[in-house]
């Protein structure tokens, strides 16, 4: 497992020290906000795009002003804050579990494939990794959803175009260290063949180290979706997501603090979430 | 190190070349310039027309060869807002980016050093946790929200600093500030670990039990060996910083770089605009890059080619 440790080891951001119960609290916001984003359209009373220009721009709660059937707050055109949260949760959840399922397999049988054929499909596979990971990301975005057009599929295509690299290297680095142990000798030995030995002996020993790479994945890619969104170059409306939302309530900030400080407390907490659940399934891995 | 800059060099020009024929993929195969060029509201001749005129109707090969004639003679086409060579505009925004990215890069190389030697002096204290927590928040909250809400604060509330612009040293902090907290968290997660690692080896534990304190085997012995580590890591989070946070943060603080151009561009449906901002962070990001690979294998001579010691 040593390569597969140090690839963990390697991954940026998350929370080193976890506080009592952390995993719990990420596990069940995330969990909520599925829940939530799948049952507010038949639960809460508002639809995320229903306009009531009679309440426009009213506080969140405890402030002045505010109404108990908005509980927190509408925006410039009298949308509900609670149900259009919501709603930017389910795409922020959407694009990023889409995003890594995508660029999770397509870079694991990638990296696969280079670590147990080797020689020049290795060098080749290596190559490209290496050359992609210095892509210009951002601006590559910038000319790539401005010429296909903004949508959420263009937006899931385009992350999972420049992330499938992480997986492809801890895939690599796995069954270089896994394929000359006994257990894929012997699996050989009885005749089985390459497809078979990597999926069903090698990749369950690496699927513990890439769902934590997963985990960490989901957070990056929900801050790619917020930040591309909010240059208006990600999900457009009448789709909802929170970068979204900030960036139109950006006009109103000053009267309005909360249509951009709720959605970006939203993306915290998500972000935060899927980075505990990472160090948490990361510590799983690496005591056994 | 000629054979490492001679690999690393050409690998370089792999780079730029692959980029090139990722923005032609993206540009002529995948996208449509004359769609983004044409007024939503265009009658299909136009459309036509426009697509004419921008040789889109040539076969492809053509298209590429005119592609790779105009980067190599520095000729990206006109910019159709700025009627101006499309390369002169990206280059003439691409100095206030460079001061807003190197001024955040020097900040977070400071806070991250600060706090992860902190950290690690301090190793399982409630000085560390907190540290890991600050850097975990960090990296969690968008780069864009974060200048929002110091605008909002700071600019807004108390009229502390300006909302935007860059003409004065005033208007810096809070683009410079913002932006390298995208990094400060980063490095200092880097400075700590590997101040940890080296700190378990066998010279350094030497060190201690001649009877150094901590602070000075870190900085009499183990910051040199982690620094080898910890420079070639931020130069990544420089590159990291061009290519992704520093647009959201220019486009915040309604700073004048090349990420604020390139969305400029894009609402003005100016294609040769967005492709010469493309081609200049690339080709920026290739030379840091290069950089970065070279220092790294001046500074520790074991990651040249060609210096393999034979053990008999």
């Amino acid at each position: 497992m040593a390569a597969l440790d140090s690839t963990i080891g390697q991954v940026i951001s998350r929370p080193r020290v976890l506080p009592r119960g952390a995993t719990a609290i990420a596990v069940g916001f995330l969990v909520g906000l599925l829940v939530a984003s799948l049952l507010a359209p038949l639960v809460l009373p508002y639809a995320a795009d229903q306009q009531d220009l009679s309440q426009t721009l009213l506080p969140p709660i405890p402030f002045d002003g505010s109404s108990a059937s908005h509980p927190l707050g509408t925006d410039e055109l009298g949308r509900d804050m609670l149900s259009r949260l919501i709603a930017g949760g389910g795409t922020s959840l959407i694009v990023s579990f889409g995003t890594v399922l995508i660029a999770g397999v397509f870079g694991v049988a990638l990296g696969m494939l280079a670590g147990y054929v080797g020689s020049w499909v290795d060098f080749g596979v290596q190559t490209w990794v290496e050359v992609q990971v210095t892509f210009p990301g951002m601006l590559m975005a910038i000319l790539f959803l401005a010429l296909v057009g903004a949508s959420r599929t263009a937006l899931i295509a385009f992350l999972a175009f420049v992330g499938w690299m992480v997986f492809a290297r801890a895939a690599r680095a796995g069954v270089l260290s896994e394929r000359r142990r006994e257990y894929v000798r012997s699996a050989r030995a009885i005749g089985a063949g390459h497809t078979r030995v990597l999926v069903r002996h090698i990749g369950p020993v690496l699927l513990p180290a890439l769902g934590v790479i997963a985990a960490l994945e989901i957070a990056q890619t929900m801050l790619a979706e917020s930040a591309l969104s909010f240059l208006g170059l990600g999900v457009r409306p009448p789709d909802v997501s929170w970068g979204l939302m900030m960036a139109e309530g950006r006009d109103q900030m000053v009267d309005a603090w909360w249509l951009v400080v709720l959605p970006g407390l939203a993306i915290i907490a998500s972000v935060l979430s899927a980075m505990t659940l990472a160090e948490a399934s990361r510590r799983q891995v690496q005591e056994r | 190190m000629a054979a490492l800059t001679i690999r690393t060099a050409l690998r370089g020009a792999c780079v730029i070349l692959l980029v090139l024929l990722a923005i032609f993929t993206v540009g002529y195969v995948i996208g449509d310039p004359a769609r983004l060029a044409v007024p939503i509201t265009a009658s299909n001749e136009q459309y036509e027309q426009m697509r004419a005129s921008l040789g889109l109707d040539d076969p492809l090969a053509t298209q590429l060869w005119r592609f790779v004639e105009g980067v190599f003679t520095l000729d990206l086409g006109e910019s159709y807002w700025q009627r101006r060579p499309a390369l002169d505009v990206a280059l003439s925004y691409l100095p206030a980016t460079l001061l807003l990215v190197g001024g955040s890069f020097v900040v977070a190389l400071l806070g991250g050093g600060i706090l992860g030697v902190t950290a690690a002096l301090r190793r399982g204290t409630f000085a560390d946790r907190l540290i890991g927590w600050l850097n975990a928040g960090m990296a969690a909250a968008p780069p864009f929200w974060i200048g929002i809400v110091l605008i909002l604060l700071l600019a807004v509330e108390f009229d502390v600093f300006p909302t935007s612009g860059n003409d004065s040293l005033s208007a810096m902090v809070l683009p410079v500030f913002t932006l390298s907290l995208a990094s400060i968290g980063r490095i200092a997660q880097t400075v700590r670990g590997n101040l940890l690692a080296e700190e378990d080896l066998p010279y350094a534990r030497m060190a201690r039990a001649k009877g150094f304190s901590r602070t000075e085997v870190v900085s009499e012995h183990t910051s040199r060996n982690a620094g080898v580590a910890v420079t070639t890591y931020s130069l990544w989070g420089l590159i990291r910083l061009l290519t992704g946070a520093s647009v959201v943060v220019e486009v915040v603080f309604a700073w004048p770089g090349v990420g604020q151009l390139a969305i400029e561009a894009v609402a003005h449906q100016d294609f040769p605009l967005i492709q010469a901002c493309v081609v200049v962070v690339a080709v920026l990001v290739v030379i840091i890059n290069f950089s970065a690979e070279l220092l790294y294998g001046w500074l520790d001579p074991r990651l040249r080619p060609q210096q393999r010691v034979e053990v008999t």
